[in-house]
């Protein structure tokens, strides 16, 4: 593997953002990847004669952008869309509407010939280790898989890819013979990591990478990610729920409830300076392993329940939970753009606090 | 010196016989005393969920436990189903991961929470039901009085687990059992059920013994911390001690592999190379030998026993000897002693250990050279 | 056809994620030889001991799965040396008639003095040669059928199930009494019996097929090739298929043990093989009135059918078992 490509853009000034838009990558390059609108409603099974009964509107309007070499942490939780958006952008399921382009190409509607073609750029890492490796297939063919695919295997040179691969990992490449049941799940994820690089793509996805791993593992496949990044230049979308994760290793984040971005910003930007009402209680929900700092911060526990994305709220989806909801919520959509704080939030009465 | 209220001692719990057993449990002991709060830490494979079990009563049958698990002075361990369920909800209350566990999926949540109530109190249905309401008002259910008749289908996950620390506040048992209570929730509705948790706890003024991997939990909750691994505890102390002066290399390792949210991100995140052993099996020496950075002959040798950490508060007369670092000066007893708080480490190098700032030992590198299994 | 539930996805599943957190190693569910070094432990040589070597090695170290494939092997094996070897054949008649064993004829002679033993070997062939035929046809059609239905989905899975139902619901033995007159005037009768049989008992396999292939499907490693570009071909033939293996093979050895079975019933009510053709069920019918008096062209024939189709179930049994052991695994 080439150790080319470009890594964190350092022409970038802190909190640079684009009126009117998300907070993009500079604007001197333009973005790998670009979400526009995406949209993506799940019909139920006809349980009932109605026509609009059961609709799951899993995502409803996201807009993003992800530059080249950099990473923009997904974050949400259960229900909010951030892995039916991973998969659109992969078009393992058809967005209802909407558009992902990839370095400029259109990818929704494509054909499968052109879309295999695409997939040698923008490849996926998967959450269970377990799951995600064909069981009766030893760890080297399943990192040769890729190159089988797309036509570029051959004997000699496979072989030491393959081995190339699982070095990069950090693993030996003597057990490119052995199966996913002999190795541990850090090492499993590390064989799905090297599987997906293998043909050096150009953006990443990664749903909830290190969630299945026991804590002291996680942190090993952190680092080798973010040691990937550097070396070669790879752009992530990284969607996780681990708040610490992902404040580790983004450098722009969007925040997602149920279906919709409510704050997108750069790390510092969401992590110090949160301004939706939900990016602030989940901050401040997730517990810091520091006794002192944990017992003296302040707790926003919310009421109630998250709505079902069968039946969102009108207008701003997290108004039922919002200790500041007023009618204008219910009545209004907020837009997700630049309201004076320096990055893009969804919300009628954003408040910059520190919660961290 | 109160009287702990459940006190374990040397417990083992193996599973299967012969070559072939599994030793999850390896001989752990701890007192849990009035109005603490105990939190257990440790990873998969660390024995905790199966203590935790014992604790409750509830090993399958093909578990052999020994040692002794005392509630009040009663010995728990062997006890036969009706004794043990007696004490269950007005002695030792129980709350699992799954809340569906303690949850009748046929009867409504009030009805529940009644019938808990009405088994151990003399009092009329309507009391009890009167009672299921203001617990369910307490633990922070919205519009209690109306959901108080609904099933639990009706609840999402978190207010469930809210119902279940509402049963098991119904009786005011003295001690409160929580086996991974928030891990499948997300992190608003972990908040929300954690607040209902020390609700409980207020009212009740139970103990908790607290069951968990996740160390941001125990921080914003636990008095003291048992640090499991390898089916044994490796450190205990105040949750003060285990956080900011570890003494156990993979306490260090633990607290310095984790992200925090509170860091900036520039740091790398500090792994412990390899993965926990087999249970199966005995084995010789320390269990995290072959992932610790100050692995000496000793460790493969001979099991550290758990023993007094002289902190770095204390003089220490390290001796200079030839092979490797020194002893420590003085042993000190194994046993906890309620009212000083005790810190034990089960480590060779204890004393040193809990001088070096934490998780430095271990490499802020990727590489994972931990070999397949045969 | 018989119901083999017991191996259902996820079961296997669960043989597969044998803890429930990552970082636990498996339980081993072949304990460790003692003093074992970096050679593969169970003698087989390579260096990667798959799923496949883990299943054969259990297989092999079952007893009764042993005891029903060397029975089934030396059975089959006995049955084509006697064709060759043997001094008489299944067609010859001697002059000795019914008589009772003896050294030349250790299963003695039939009523028009052919030699018992060699019929009852040439039956026992006969009957394997069916089965096997009907297994093959119908584990390939009903894996066809249940792959294609399962993978895609949609209008197509219910199309061909339709279809399968509609087959499920002929009853067999009505079809084979209609069609036994035709067939039973064929020279080679056995294998239009074996096409018809195989045409009525594909069915099973192929909802089990696509029972499995509809789990697959969703499997995580699956969507991970169909995100690396793999085209459905590949996905069925080299991810789902070998996942799907284990409760193929054993429902073949099962539809064996039950073809025997229905082939013996059809050849005993005169509807099957005809003579001079030979099947143990059609033994058993010519021997049935002479059981108390001439015992030995009764039982020779039931025993041996017996000891067959108990044989193959065996076999069945260890396949299933090595595939997907019983075991406890406990989360710590």
């Amino acid at each position: 593997m080439t150790a080319s490509g470009q890594g964190r853009p350092e022409s970038r000034a802190p909190d640079e953002t684009v009126a009117g838009a998300t907070a993009d990558p500079p604007a001197d390059e333009a973005p790998l990847l670009v979400v526009d609108e995406l949209v993506k409603h799940y019909a139920k099974r006809g349980k009932t004669l109605r026509r609009d009964a059961g609709i799951v509107h899993a995502v409803c309007g996201i807009t993003f952008s992800i530059g080249r070499g950099e990473t923009l942490g997904l974050v949400g939780e259960s229900g909010c869309g951030k892995t039916t958006t991973g998969r659109a952008v992969l078009q393992l399921v058809a967005p209802t509407s909407g558009s992902v382009r990839f370095q400029g190409r259109e990818l929704t509607g494509l054909g499968s010939h052109s879309l295999r073609e695409v997939r040698r750029d923008i490849q996926v890492v998967f959450q269970d280790p377990f799951a995600s490796l064909d069981p009766r297939m030893p760890v080297g063919e399943s990192i040769a898989e890729p190159l089988h695919i797309h036509g570029q295997w051959e004997r000699g040179t496979g072989r030491r890819r393959v081995a190339d691969a699982l070095t990069l990992v950090g693993l030996e490449p003597a057990h490119a013979n052995r199966f996913p049941n002999e190795f541990s799940g850090g090492q499993r994820q590390r064989v799905g990591i090297a599987r997906a690089l293998i043909l050096e793509p150009k953006l990443l996805v990664l749903d909830e990478p290190v969630s299945a791993l026991d804590v002291s593992i996680q942190a090993g496949v952190v680092n080798l990610l973010e040691e990937l990044q550097e070396r070669l230049g790879i752009a992530y979308l990284f969607i996780a729920h681990d708040l610490s994760v992902v404040r580790h290793i983004s450098d722009r984040v969007a925040v997602m409830y149920l279906g919709r971005i409510v704050e997108i910003g750069t790390r510092a930007d969401v992590y110090e300076r949160p301004e939706h009402p939900y990016t602030q209680a989940l901050l401040s929900a997730v517990p810091v392993p520091d006794p002192r700092k944990e017992r003296s911060r302040t707790h926003i526990v919310l009421e109630g329940d998250v709505p079902s994305p069968e039946a969102p709220p009108s207008g701003c989806r997290f108004r039922t939970r919002c200790w500041k909801a007023k009618d204008v919520c219910a009545l209004e959509v907020p837009e997700l753009i630049d309201r004076g704080g320096g990055h893009p939030v969804a919300c009628h009465f954003p408040e910059r606090t520190a919660v961290v | 010196m109160a009287d702990p209220t459940l006190s374990v001692d040397k417990l083992k719990v193996d599973f299967g016989q012969g070559d072939d057993a599994v030793h999850a449990v390896r001989g752990i002991s701890f007192t849990l005393d009035p109005h603490q709060v105990l939190g257990i830490v440790g990873e998969s494979g660390s024995g905790k969920s199966v203590t935790a079990l014992a604790a409750m009563g509830l090993l399958p049958k093909s578990a052999v436990a020994s040692g002794s698990i005392t509630y009040a002075g009663k010995e728990l361990l062997g006890l036969r189903e009706k004794e043990l369920a007696t004490i269950r909800g007005v002695g030792i209350a129980m709350i699992f991961q799954d809340p569906m566990t303690s949850l009748n999926p046929v009867y409504t949540v009030g009805w529940q929470i009644a019938e808990a109530i009405q088994a151990h109190q003399e009092v009329t249905k309507s009391e009890a039901m009167a009672k299921a309401v203001v617990l369910l008002e307490t633990v922070g259910i919205p519009n209690a009085a109306d959901r108080v008749g609904n099933y639990p289908h009706e609840f999402s996950g978190g207010m469930r687990q809210r119902v279940v620390i509402a049963i098991a506040m119904a009786n005011n048992p003295s001690v409160i059992l929580a086996d991974e209570p928030t891990t499948a929730l997300d992190v608003t509705v972990q908040a929300q059920v954690l607040s209902s948790l020390k609700t409980a706890l207020e009212e009740t003024g139970a103990s908790l013994l607290l069951i968990t991997h996740d160390l941001g939990v125990i921080a914003g909750l636990a008095d003291r911390v048992l640090v499991m691994y390898a089916g044994r505890p490796v450190e205990i102390g105040t949750v003060e001690q285990i956080f900011y002066e570890p003494a156990m290399p993979y306490t260090h390792g633990l607290l310095g592999s984790l992200p925090r949210l509170d860091s900036d991100g520039n740091e790398r995140l500090r792994q412990i190379p390899g993965s926990p052993p087999s249970m199966v099996g005995d084995r010789q020496g320390c269990p995290f030998a072959i992932r610790c950075p100050l692995r000496a002959d000793i460790c493969d040798r001979e099991e550290p026993e758990l023993r007094a950490v002289v902190g770095p508060v204390d003089p220490v007369g390290a001796d200079s000897s030839a092979d490797g670092p020194g002893a420590p000066a003085d042993p000190g007893p194994a046993g906890a002693d309620a009212t000083a708080p005790v810190h034990l480490a089960a480590c060779h190098f204890a004393d040193q250990v809990v001088r070096l700032p934490v998780a430095s030992m271990f490499p802020d590198t990727s590489a994972d050279h931990e070999d397949v299994r045969e | 056809m018989t119901d083999t539930s017991d191996l259902t996805p996820r079961q296997q599943r669960r043989q597969m994620v044998a803890t429930t957190e990552a970082g636990m190693h498996t339980l081993p569910s072949v304990p460790p030889a003692a003093g074992s070094d970096d050679q593969d432990q169970h003698g087989l040589t390579g260096e990667a001991r798959g799923q496949l070597a883990t299943v054969i090695w259990r297989f092999f170290h079952d007893p009764q799965a042993m005891v029903g494939l060397v029975v089934f092997v030396g059975l089959a094996v006995a049955a084509v040396l006697t064709q060759l070897f043997w001094t008489y054949g299944s067609t010859s008649i001697t002059d000795t008639l019914n008589g009772p064993p003896s050294p030349a004829h250790p299963f003695g002679t039939n009523s028009i003095g052919g030699d018992m033993f060699a019929q009852v070997m040439r039956g026992t062939l006969q009957d394997i040669e069916i089965a096997l035929l009907v297994a093959l046809m119908a584990t390939v059609l009903g894996t066809l059928v249940g792959a294609v239905a399962g993978f895609y989905g949609g209008r197509v899975d219910s199309t061909l199930m339709r279809f399968v139902d509609l087959i499920l619901v002929i009853p067999v033995l009505v079809v084979l009494i209609v069609l036994a007159n035709v067939v039973a005037k064929q020279t080679d009768n056995w294998f239009w019996l074996a096409l018809i049989i195989g045409a009525l008992s594909w069915t099973y396999i192929a909802r089990l097929v696509r029972a499995d292939f509809l789990t697959l499907r969703e499997r995580d490693f699956v969507e991970a090739s169909r995100a690396l570009g793999a085209s459905n071909r590949r996905l069925i033939t080299r991810h789902m298929l070998p996942n799907a293996l284990g409760p193929i093979i054993v429902n073949a050895t099962i539809t064996v043990a039950l073809s025997i079975s229905l082939e013996s019933t059809l050849s005993f009510l005169g509807l099957g093989i005809q003579p001079p053709n030979v099947s143990l069920g059609l033994l058993i019918d010519q021997g049935q009135d002479s059981a108390t008096t001439e015992w030995w062209l009764f039982v020779f024939p039931v025993v041996f059918l017996i000891v067959l189709i108990l044989s193959v179930f065996f076999i069945g049994d260890g396949l299933r078992e090595a595939l997907d052991p019983k075991k406890n695994r406990v989360r710590a």
